[in-house]
């Protein structure tokens, strides 16, 4: 359902006024979250595997030239269209978080959902990951290594969403803001990217949401994305 | 109980045997003791006989059994362990209604195929009343008649142009 | 005896009656006899041409995809975005095959269009081997195939059921509903024909054919069955061909993909089905025609017959195609636009034009005239043109069509890789392979439903002339 009020409703907020484009959330995510790099033949054909990319955008002729720059990840829609067409339901829509889970072991890579998702957002497994040394011992042990065939995509981190509510559970009182971090918004130098839960109404998120300079991308498909973005100055995508 | 005895007689010509048919029929043997044995469909109507009218239940049946097992599938599942996705309704009517059709055109097929195996009791592999000869242009007359009256459709048979006449055996096939 | 054929069965004259297989009547062992002629005997080139193709399928399909199984989906030219390519438009091209057996045994038939008499079981074949083949794919392109059986919707201690939204389940139910459905359509009308084959058969033969003729006797009640049952079949088949290709058009149109979100897809792909299906018996039937000697059962009527249905299917086809490009050149937005400049202009281009070419200039250019209509040869090269044609066409809508969306930074070119080759050729060596084995055990020509036709059809006078007469049996 669109509108949850009960239960979380985690949010990621972009500014692209003060996104730099310089790369530091992607970087983080990789190291999060256990992606491989795939190596530079694998890049040439078009295999970089990211969870979150930055897009950059040529704007104007030379020497007027202006590169924009937008940060895409999976966004978490609230009508996600790859969900439906999965057909071992390993892209579901998780009720408590109202994000979109992928299940890895579930999946069967038939790679429907990643042919659905209108920001292509979803990073296909097309050989074992290969994590060369001695980058095989910075795995993060909270998160599982997918295998070969297998379809991945930006999580909100859910692992740090997860521990952030057994630590709140843990000392026995509701999650606050600031409780969960993702990897992208923890190492952004600029805090472009912030985080929290939509029906916190103390949360920074809640705020920021309210802008004027907010749009969702691809607005118009209906899908209902849980990240938002705030246009930026005159040399950013908005 | 009078004993009956097997004749088959082989007939080059639909009409010959159609009036082989009548005679037969004049000397009392009843429709259901008279086959004919074809490697051409020549319909009943060729042959003066009468024709068979039956509903296709099984078929019918088939296909609701196959319209059941896909409102389980569609319905069922879905209702036993939701799971939710795209932000759409558990169940959802239009995807049923793919499932739906598939499935009850599948048990409308399974159903009348079965319907020929079991009516037709196949597959039989006991031996049976037959003359190959029916591939090479023969129609054969198979009667079931009793002892008395052998002698007449036997030569009813020849009369009416039958190319032979004889007591068949049960033959594997 | 009928050693050798006379003269008049290569390619005789339309004017002469008796080039009507239906005015042209032989005895039925005779009859029985040239259908039954080639299947006994298996000469060396026969051996030769089987050999080669098994050991095409065995390297090219089955070792390319074991290695694919091993390595990973990776050693295809598959990317980000194109996440779909040769594999699944082979597949689509496969079973648009299919749709020529169907068309042409249960369509014709439920018309009475009496030429359909001895093509019906031929082009029903290539329905069950071309569904065989498309069948390969949905596994062959799985990242993890090894799971597959997660689609299966079975009760399991996961307590995990497939998703029925999704249109791979559609498929995976369609495809198993048509396979099913049409070898059973091909198999009934076949047992009259395989009792005549245990009948006039010895050994190993006299027994796979009993078992196959299920104790079939050719009494009146087993005539009224199988007649029956046949009708219904054919009826009902009909709409599960249509649902079929439908369904599998909603993979790409269900999603939300430019270019292939698009209502126009059930009706385009089922036509292109059927265009390419029709042409593909055409292709098959001429050659099974010479190897096999059957010059007395397929005639140049036929084929004429069925060229005249390939161009109507070419007007149709061309419909829908224009249709969807119209609606998208004139009303479309900005992402559409430029997926119609990357089809007119872009990499993509010269498959484009040859796609245009193969399945509207050449058939529009030559169908129309009855003496191409009849040559073997011109028909050949026209309808494996239109085959190649209608391949590109699914190669342009399905990996093409991905490399465009609404993120340009995101675009991507797409190349197959050698696996894709590989597999897409094992296949057809496999759909080829099936079928010459088929041919020396499966009776190719229903001879009981071509002298039902003989036996309808007479010639009497009206008038000044002699006309051919056809009587309903019914």
């Amino acid at each position: 359902m669109a509108e949850s009020k009960q239960g979380h409703r985690w949010t990621m907020v972009i500014d692209l006024d003060r996104c730099t484009a310089c790369q530091a959330c992607v970087v983080a995510c990789h190291a999060e979250n256990n992606v491989p790099t795939v190596g530079p033949e694998q890049i040439t054909m078009g295999r970089a595997q990211h969870w979150l990319r930055i897009e950059r955008y040529w704007q104007g002729e030379y020497p007027d030239l202006r590169a924009r720059y937008i940060p895409v990840l999976c966004q978490q829609c609230q009508h996600a269209p790859c969900e439906p067409v999965c057909p071992v339901f390993a892209s579901v829509h998780s009720d408590a978080e109202n994000i979109n889970v992928q299940v890895y072991n579930r999946c069967i890579g038939t790679r429907y959902c990643g042919n659905n998702c209108p920001y292509l957002a979803r990073v296909f497994n097309w050989f074992d990951p290969y994590f060369p040394e001695p980058l095989n011992e910075q795995l993060n042990p909270d998160v599982t290594v997918r295998y070969r065939g297998v379809m991945e995509k930006c999580t909100f981190c859910i692992q740090r969403i997860h521990a952030g509510a057994n630590q709140a559970a843990a000392e026995g009182r509701p999650m606050r803001d600031g409780d969960v971090v993702p990897a992208c918004a923890q190492a952004c130098p600029t805090d472009a990217i912030v985080f929290g839960d939509l029906n916190d109404e103390q949360s920074r998120i809640h705020e920021l949401v309210a802008s004027k300079r907010a749009f969702k991308l691809l607005e118009d498909l209906g899908t209902e994305p849980a990240v938002i973005y705030l246009k930026g100055g005159e040399s950013h995508v908005g | 109980m009078p004993k009956k005895i097997a004749i088959m007689g082989l007939f080059t010509d639909v009409s010959a045997t159609a009036d082989a048919l009548e005679a037969l029929r004049v000397l009392g043997l009843r429709e259901e003791d008279m086959n004919i044995i074809q490697g051409v469909p020549y319909t009943a109507k060729m042959l003066g006989r009468p024709k068979l009218h039956e509903f296709p239940w099984f078929s019918i049946l088939g296909a609701l059994a196959g319209f059941g097992v896909a409102l389980f599938l569609t319905w069922g599942t879905l209702l036993l362990y939701p799971v939710r996705v795209g932000g759409r309704p558990i169940p959802t009517i239009p995807t049923s209604i793919v499932i739906g059709y598939e499935l009850t055109m599948l048990g409308l097929l399974l159903g009348t195929f079965l319907t020929l195996i079991w009516k037709c009791g196949f597959p039989s592999t006991r031996p049976q009343y037959y003359d190959p000869l029916i591939n090479h242009s023969r129609i054969a007359l198979l009667c079931d008649c009793d002892l008395r009256i052998e002698a007449d459709v036997k030569r009813v048979m020849l009369e009416r142009g039958a190319e032979k006449v004889y007591e068949p055996e049960r033959r594997p096939l | 005896m009928l050693a050798e054929l006379p003269r008049k069965f290569a390619w005789p004259h339309e004017d002469n009656p008796q080039e009507r297989l239906l005015l042209d009547p032989l005895p039925q062992e005779d009859m029985n006899r040239i259908m039954l002629r080639p299947m006994l005997k298996a000469g060396p080139a026969w051996w030769l041409v089987v050999a080669l193709l098994a050991s095409i399928v065995l390297v090219c399909f089955v070792g390319a995809w074991a290695y694919m199984i091993r390595w990973g989906m990776g050693l295809a030219g598959l990317r980000r975005p194109v996440f779909w390519g040769i594999f699944i438009a082979t597949m689509v091209f496969w079973i648009g095959i299919s749709h020529s057996g169907t068309f042409v045994s249960a369509i014709l038939r439920v018309f009475n269009a009496e030429y359909r008499r001895p093509i019906t079981r031929a082009a029903e074949l290539m329905t069950s081997f071309s569904l065989i083949c498309a069948g390969m794919f949905p596994f062959i392109h799985l990242g993890r195939v090894w799971t597959v059986y997660y689609m299966i919707p079975m009760p399991n201690q996961r307590q995990l059921w497939s998703n029925f939204q999704s249109p791979l389940m559609w498929d995976m139910l369609a495809i198993t509903t048509y396979l099913i459905g049409s070898t059973l359509y091909v198999y009934l009308p076949m047992i009259p024909d395989l009792a005549m084959a245990r009948d006039h058969t010895g050994g190993w033969r006299h027994t796979l054919y009993k078992w196959l003729s299920l104790g079939w006797r050719g009494l009146e009640y087993e005539w009224h069955y199988l007649h029956k049952a046949i009708m219904i079949f054919a009826f009902a088949i009909i709409p599960v061909m249509f649902s079929v290709h439908t369904i599998v058009s909603w993979d790409f149109a269900m999603s939300m993909h430019i270019g292939w979100h698009s209502s126009i897809f059930g009706p385009y792909f089922v036509v292109g089905a059927i265009f390419s299906g029709v042409s593909a018996v055409i292709t098959v039937l001429l050659v099974v025609r010479r190897t096999m000697r059957l010059e007395y059962f397929l005639r140049p009527e036929h084929f004429d017959a069925l060229a005249k249905l390939v161009l109507i299917f070419s007007f149709a086809w061309t419909y829908f195609f224009f249709n969807d490009y119209l609606v998208e050149w004139y009303g479309g937005d900005w992402v559409g636009h430029q997926l119609l400049l990357f089809q007119a202009r872009g990499p993509i281009a010269p498959l484009w034009y040859a796609m245009l070419f193969f399945n509207i200039v050449i058939p529009w250019l030559t169908l129309w005239n009855k003496r191409i209509r009849r040559s073997p040869i011109a028909l050949f090269l026209i309808t494996v043109g239109i085959n190649i044609g209608m391949y590109l066409e699914r190669v342009i809508i399905i990996p093409g069509f991905l490399q465009r969306n609404a993120l340009p930074f995101s675009w991507g070119e797409y190349a197959p890789q050698w696996p894709e080759v590989s597999i897409a050729l094992g296949t057809l060596a496999l759909f080829i392979l099936l079928y010459v084995v088929a041919s020396k055990f499966i009776p190719l020509i229903p001879v009981w439903e071509v002298l039902e036709g003989q036996l309808s059809h007479s010639r009497r006078r009206i008038g000044r002339t002699v006309v051919t007469s056809v009587a309903e049996l019914e």
